[in-house]
């Protein structure tokens, strides 16, 4: 449980603005400097920069700002919880560890026995246990449904087969929640199991991917002859899917995205004014500011879709269609501005993207503008994960046409 | 069924603007006021934002807003926002008794003010041509006053000798004979009036200096905001009219829907018409809550991006109706035409682009 539990209040009775200058205060109290300077410089950031600041939270009782109360969260509204991104955007905190808290953490609450929500809820919480999802594999990306990986039943334990591949996060967390094959009769979404994997058994493999940004998100994780408890199975054999897709309903709204976005788009702004000073206006830097201006003017409007979606979510009218349009929208928006960053940056860091003696001082860590181009290529991935544009744009077409 | 977006503001005048706006033809142009703008006269909407000791409504902007909307779905060329919010936030801040009698009669219906405003340096804009002499007498030049429906009254931005702003207000019927007419690219009645001498009595000038600059500067924010939500109006209807097309016509033995290229590009056209909703709700609510104060850095900004949206959407409409998308009898086409027409009104994405980008150079300089 949180070191301090809060009770949930009524809509009616809270104060948002109050709620705002609370958290506000909370940040510049107790998020650290040295880490906010990592967030604000667009570092790549992994395991003991998220699990700093969720210890911190801890402390406070808000490490789980879309949990409910009695399972350790804050127990908050939606409009509470982008007031919380918000403010933690602007202020340069890190994100929340989305596998634990966002994803597993959910799916768990609604599925799990007694037994694994005491197990594993609480270090979601805490932050001391580390989550990964083993979802997608070679031959399953946007047809998931497709995964081939065997799970087969031997006495107390399934023994696990094959391979799982862009696990983001698998060199750093403690288990993996992942979807196993267990039969191959009907339709092929009913003979899919959802298993929790510690990554430290037997015939487990990690091996990094190495992606065109340069940094070490995903992993390949092989998977063989791996004895996993039945005990850790979610739900009944065979109802992976239905967790998956209560998993993506669920998480169908997500507030944290467009705070993020619109404090990048501060940053790209000081750039240019920062070249403007050095380099006067040249056209190219005109150019530039054409593309800022749209890109704020479609930010502002993003942040209205996505503050009418949460009301509309809180009162339950919410439409897939909506939904899918936010992150369609906030992907593609975050692309173009890092794309504008990108034709700021690149001149310089293009041929200049890795030292291979890095300045003692850690200098170039800090250096936002070589951040921003790994920044470029780690966005193309935006549009591809959590579901393509091209997806989001057949569920939003399936709505808009009525089939 | 068929899918319906969701208006800005839905109610009573949101539903009674689209049932008005539905009753009526598009009216092939005449001088007299067409039936659909004389319902409107009638209803009091020129009244909604006049304030109720002025004889008006004193509604909202969001009830104006939810009336231009809702008209702005049916392809009418009935100048709305420009008699029914530009003319009286200007009318308003002159606060003469001449400017107040006006009001009550623009409210009854049975005066209509004609705006061609401009917000000089203090917004997106070239400044006005109209001149005002030593001797009072007027020269230059009214360009594109918006006279699809009759105008009893004039109200014009004109600088004197010593570049001091003024705010005028004539008679139409005195410059009447001096009006070039066109029919413009939406089918919408202007005129560019040639300001020839015309002697001016004091009663003319509404206001002089700042406080003229400051009035037409929040008459040409309510103008530019209005437009914007005309243009919300318009996009859902042509989403609407698009998609209940393409599932209604088949080719090649198939409904034109079944084919995944026109499916997502009329998904990409409802992502950026839930972004611009979004956009243009904010705007609302922040001249609901600041008044027209000036002309927002943030309006400028999503003006040239909405006039990105506009082109987006009026060529992707007409691409998706094929040939009938060429007809001025489709009404998604015209609605086309009317999205450009508004991007073009009350700073125009180049004039946004020039103040906004003249903006930033003196920030990043400070």
């Amino acid at each position: 449980m949180n070191a301090q539990a809060p009770q949930p209040r009524q809509r009616d009775a809270i104060d948002y603005a109050a709620f705002r200058r609370e958290l506000v205060a909370f940040v510049e109290a107790n998020c650290p400097p040295g880490l906010r300077e990592i967030v604000r410089s667009n570092q790549k950031i992994g395991r003991e920069e998220y699990a700093a600041w969720q210890r911190i939270l801890h402390q406070r009782g808000w490490s789980a700002p879309n949990w409910p109360v009695e399972h350790g969260g804050t127990g908050w509204d939606l409009q509470q919880r982008y007031l919380f991104e918000e403010v933690a955007a602007e202020l340069d905190c890190p994100p929340l560890y989305h596998h634990g808290l966002g994803h597993i953490g959910p799916v768990i609450m609604h599925f799990g026995t007694p037994e694994q929500k005491a197990r594993f809820l609480p270090r979601i919480v805490d932050g001391s246990e580390w989550w990964c999802q083993g979802y997608s594999e070679p031959g399953a990306g946007s047809d998931l449904a497709s995964l081939k990986t065997a799970a087969r039943r031997d006495g107390d334990d399934y023994v696990i087969n094959g391979q799982k591949i862009w696990t983001s996060h698998a060199h750093e967390a403690d288990i993996m929640y992942t979807l196993v094959r267990t039969s191959n009769e009907g339709r092929k979404q009913a003979g899919i199991t959802l298993l929790l994997i510690p990554l430290d058994l037997p015939g487990i493999r990690i091996r990094p991917i190495h992606t065109i940004d340069q940094w070490h998100h995903v992993n390949e994780v092989f998977l063989d002859d791996v004895r996993v408890p039945a005990a850790n199975r979610l739900g009944q054999e065979g109802d992976g899917w239905k967790c998956a897709k209560f998993l993506l309903d669920r998480e169908r709204l997500s507030p944290a995205m467009v705070p993020r976005l619109i404090r990048q788009l501060q940053q790209v702004e000081e750039l240019i004014h920062s070249r403007i000073r050095a380099d006067g206006p040249s056209p190219t830097l005109h150019r530039a500011l054409e593309r800022l201006f749209l890109a704020q003017a479609s930010a502002m409007g993003a942040r209205e879709m996505l503050l009418s979606a949460i009301q509309e979510e809180m009162n339950g009218t919410l439409r897939s269609s909506k939904s899918s349009a936010l992150k369609l929208h906030y992907t593609e928006l975050s692309q173009q501005i890092s794309g504008l960053a990108y034709d700021l940056v690149a001149p310089r860091y293009a041929s200049r993207l890795l030292p291979q003696v890095p300045a003692a001082d850690g200098a170039d860590d800090r250096d936002i503008e070589r951040q921003l181009l790994h920044t470029y290529l780690f966005y193309r991935s935006r549009t591809i994960a959590g579901g393509t544009s091209e997806v989001q744009k057949n569920v939003i077409a399936r709505d808009l046409f009525g089939g | 069924m068929s899918f319906r977006t969701i208006p800005l503001y839905p109610g009573d005048m949101y539903d009674t603007a689209c049932r008005l706006a539905s009753e009526h033809a598009p009216a092939a142009a005449t001088a007299d006021a067409s039936p659909a703008w004389r319902q409107m006269l009638e209803l009091g909407w020129q009244g909604v934002l006049v304030a109720e000791a002025a004889g008006g409504v004193g509604a909202t902007l969001q009830d104006l807003a939810a009336i231009v909307e809702g008209t702005g779905r049916a392809g009418l060329t009935v100048p709305l926002a420009d008699r029914c919010g530009v003319a009286p936030v200007a009318l308003a801040a002159a606060d003469s008794e001449a400017a107040v009698a006006l009001l009550g009669a623009v409210a009854a219906g049975t005066a209509s003010v004609c705006p061609v405003l401009s917000a000089g340096s203090d917004g997106p804009g070239r400044a006005g041509a109209a001149r005002l002499a030593a001797d009072g007498s007027l020269h230059g030049l009214l360009g594109a006053a918006d006279l699809s429906e009759p105008a009893t009254h004039l109200l014009f931005s004109a600088r004197d000798q010593g570049g001091e702003a003024a705010l005028v207000l004539l008679p139409f019927d005195r410059v009447a004979a001096a009006a070039r007419r066109y029919t413009g690219a939406d089918g919408r009645q202007f005129a560019d009036i040639t300001l020839d001498g015309i002697a001016l009595g004091p009663e003319s000038v509404l206001l002089r200096g700042r406080p003229a600059a400051t009035a037409a500067v929040a008459a040409c924010h309510a103008g530019a905001l209005l437009g914007c939500v005309r243009v919300v109006g318009a996009i859902a209807a042509m989403i609407e009219l698009t998609i209940d097309y393409l599932n209604t016509r088949e080719q090649f033995g198939a409904a034109l829907s079944s084919f995944q290229v026109l499916r997502h590009r009329v998904v990409e056209m409802y992502v950026l018409y839930e972004n611009t909703a979004g956009l243009v709700r904010r705007l609302v609510e922040q001249a609901h809550e600041t008044g027209f104060d000036g002309y927002p850095r943030d309006l400028a900004a999503a003006r040239l991006y909405v006039g990105t949206v506009c082109r987006t959407v009026a060529e992707g409409v007409i691409q998706l109706h094929g040939g009938m998308g060429m007809t001025w009898e489709m009404l998604a086409a015209r609605l086309g035409m009317q999205i450009l027409g508004d991007s073009q009104r009350y700073g125009d994405p180049a004039e946004c682009l020039d103040w906004l980008t003249a903006g930033s150079l003196a920030a990043a300089a400070a």
